[in-house]
């Protein structure tokens, strides 16, 4: 529902004024929108998720600037489909939409969102991470689309008492170092099975191909232009080949992040690690509350590399999309992602806040005392630049769905070779 | 003058029916109306959509029957997820009728004390939220702790796995299905039992018949009608089987398990393959070639099912 006194006012305004400026062409948007008089109440309507913990801070903003009244709607199941829907029908999408990494791939298309450049988004872009900065623009960086919500650069959880069994050291930075490649991290499971009897990770998509892929650079399935490249890339290959050796070797426990299983598996100790950006610590907490003290957290395997996080954007169908970019510019602001950081532990994608007081102090006393308030940013300025363009979880979606095949004993190479003639087929639809 | 009142009569009488029509065609206007909108232009629209190649994002390429021909030559999944849809379709639904008759003969008995209270539990399953019912399932069915794995290696068996076997997961998904709508079916029988007349069943037991007799001579030709309805309404409805199994795949081992119904597609009904057509591959044109499909094959078992009806009636 569109309020319509405030708009019909506006335009009597506007009518009134003998201005044309409101009718200038909405390529321009430093005219467009209608606002002639800052203070004429105006709703923005936003598209949340129930993940990025905006909820304070959006009932502050609205005390702070009384003319702005913010309708926020969550439809956690349908969010993508919705968006779909309002874009290819011309109408219904809201003023501003939270879109996550793995979906904001898809929705790079040039015709449907406003391009934050022309507000004048490029001069923050050094406020942010750059790895998470480049996720939300074009491949060549000329179309903003959105602005980075919180991030979760990865680090390694491990079970204390698992290293202990298996001979190993248990201090978080010598855990780091033995660690320091995908080969050690091996190796590492190696032994771990050798003395324990329990896999090294949770399953070959979570525990080895997400994360390797994420180091593997800003291209992988495709090439700057959208070309398929995953057949060709070397760094998709070895990401699948790593965790079909991790399957084939027995290091995966099969019980994928999520699952029931899973949850179980945080609670009993069934796997030795696990790959947790800082959003993935209030999931084990909740999931596994006995197993406080026994998981502690050490950098992972080859630096770190991004899981997670989302981006704000606003639809062309937007007629407030000054307020909006207004709106969204304050909320995403790096002391604005601090104090979400302080209630809600969502991690920033604004290093400029990682030295301050309040951030490396934290410690979490559920995992062992572990300081996250350090961890966490040296993992951050780790994360490379990442893919983020066509079907990333397409691909992914078809990858995730083979390897508990291959866990399970099919051949790696057959699989691959099937996998890439799937995800073909399934693109030329 | 005669003539004339008679005329006048028979006028009146053609406008009355006339009225009569139309009234009648206002009342179902409604319906129809809205029928329009929300479903027959839908109908018509995804026809239309079908013969493009469109991301809903972009531009539509007009490609004909491409999606079709690609569907039934081309797509192995696609006649994976038909024959999924019915090996779980034969897994639950003739069971589930079966039993819900048996139940609701039972709990028609005069010695049975509490009939409501039996009556109430059995229809729980199907009132309960869904979410709540494939958490359970999930729960029961896990892998490495579920309820059901466990009483098998108490057992001394192996262990089943539910996520990657194809036959367990398809019974697990069965088993849910037919414990969710068992309840609706046996109120269904229930109600068709009371609509057999008593006196049919006094002049069995003057003339001698036994219950068994009884049982097989009058209840269940007695019953014919509505348990063709029971079949028809649990046919469409499992032809169009996609929220449990996605739901229970989603909590058994994550997101990735639920859009392709398991690692060997083993549960990915055609609704389900549906979805993912579109909304992870964003094939919209090609999934609503498979949404043409279904609707085919839904109509043909239901003209199936009304021509066994007839049959039967004669």
């Amino acid at each position: 529902m569109r309020m319509k006194q405030p708009f019909t006012m506006l335009l009597a305004a506007g009518l009134l004024a003998g201005s044309l400026a409101a009718c200038s062409s909405s390529n321009d948007p430093s005219t467009s929108g209608t606002s002639e008089n800052a203070n004429s109440p105006i709703k923005l309507t936003y598209w949340n998720t129930n993940g990025p913990g905006l909820d304070g801070l959006i009932k502050q903003y609205q005390e702070e600037n009384k003319n702005i009244t913010l309708d926020v709607q969550i439809d956690e199941a349908n969010h993508k489909q919705n968006l779909l829907t309002a874009l290819s029908a011309g109408s219904g999408a809201p003023d501003i939409v939270i879109l996550t990494v793995d979906d904001i791939p898809q929705f790079k298309k040039e015709d449907y969102f406003y391009n934050l450049k022309d507000f004048g988004a490029d001069a923050l872009q050094k406020d942010y991470l750059d790895s998470r900065w480049k996720q939300g623009t074009s491949a060549d960086g000329s179309f903003i689309f959105g602005i980075p919500t919180d991030s979760g650069p990865m680090a390694m959880m491990y079970r204390i008492e698992l290293f202990e069994q298996a001979g190993l050291p248990t201090d978080r930075d010598e855990v780091s170092k033995l660690v320091a490649t995908w080969d050690d991290y091996f190796k590492l499971g190696m032994t771990i099975k050798e003395k324990t009897g329990k896999p090294l990770t949770t399953d070959a998509f979570f525990g080895a191909f997400l994360p390797k892929i994420q180091q593997g650079g800003e291209f992988t399935f495709f090439d700057k232009d959208g070309n398929l490249t995953m057949d060709m890339n070397p760094a998709v290959k070895e990401a699948w080949d790593f965790s079909a050796k991790l399957a084939q070797a027995g290091l995966t426990a099969q019980q994928p992040d999520f699952s029931n299983d899973w949850k179980v598996g945080l609670d009993t100790g069934d796997f030795a690690t696990m790959f947790a950006p800082p959003w993935m610590l209030g999931l084990v907490k909740q999931n596994a509350p006995n197993a406080k003290g026994k998981w502690d957290i050490a950098m992972m395997p080859g630096g770190s590399a991004n899981w997670g996080g989302s981006f704000l954007l606003i639809p062309k169908q937007s007629k407030h999309a000054k307020e909006a970019y207004a709106f969204i510019k304050w909320i995403l602001a790096p002391e604005q992602q601090l104090s979400v950081y302080e209630s809600n532990g969502n991690f920033p994608s604004t290093p400029g806040v990682y030295k301050d007081e309040a951030f490396t102090a934290k410690k979490d006393d559920f995992f062992n005392g572990a300081p996250v308030g350090e961890i966490y940013p040296k993992a951050a300025e780790q994360v490379t630049l990442m893919d983020s363009i066509n079907n990333w979880s397409t691909i992914t979606n078809e990858i995730g769905q083979q390897l508990p095949n291959v866990e399970k004993g099919a051949d790696p190479e057959q699989t691959w070779t099937e996998l890439v003639s799937k995800v073909k087929s399934t693109l030329a639809r | 003058m005669e003539r004339k009142r008679r005329g006048g009569q028979a006028a009146r009488r053609f406008n009355q029916r006339i009225s009569d029509h139309i009234s009648g065609y206002l009342y179902t206007l409604p319906f129809f109306a809205i029928f329009m909108v929300f479903g027959f232009y839908p109908m018509l629209y995804t026809i239309y959509i079908s013969l493009f190649k469109w991301d809903m994002l972009g531009d539509r390429t007009f490609v004909g029957l491409r999606n079709y021909r690609l569907l039934l030559t081309d797509d192995p999944l696609f006649w994976k997820s038909i024959g999924n849809t019915f090996l779980i379709w034969f897994e639950s639904v003739p069971f589930q009728i079966l039993f819900a008759i048996l139940l609701a003969v039972l709990l028609n008995q005069a010695f049975i004390k509490g009939k409501g209270v039996f009556r109430f539990f059995i229809f729980l399953p199907n009132i309960t939220s869904l979410v709540a019912v494939s958490l359970i399932f999930a729960n029961v069915f896990g892998v490495k702790y579920g309820l059901f794995n466990y009483l098998l290696t108490l057992l001394g068996l192996d262990r089943l796995d539910w996520a990657g076997d194809s036959w367990a997961t398809q019974l697990a998904v069965a088993a849910l299905v037919f414990w969710r709508y068992l309840g609706f079916h046996m109120v269904i029988q229930l109600a068709g039992l009371q609509s057999i007349p008593g006196d049919l069943y006094e002049a069995a037991t003057i003339d001698g018949a036994s219950k068994g007799q009884q049982f097989f001579r009058i209840t269940i030709p007695m019953l014919t009608p509505t348990i063709m309805f029971s079949t028809l309404i649990a046919t469409t409805g499992g032809l169009q089987l996609f929220t449990e199994p996605f739901t229970f795949m989603s909590d058994l081992s994550g997101a990735v398990a639920a859009v392709n119904g398991g690692t060997n597609n083993q549960v990915l009904t055609v609704v389900m393959y549906l979805y993912k057509t579109a909304f992870t591959d964003h094939a919209f044109g090609y999934s609503s070639a498979i949404a043409n499909l279904l609707l085919i094959i839904i109509v043909i078992f239901a003209l199936f099912n009304s021509l066994l009806v007839g049959k039967l009636r004669r």
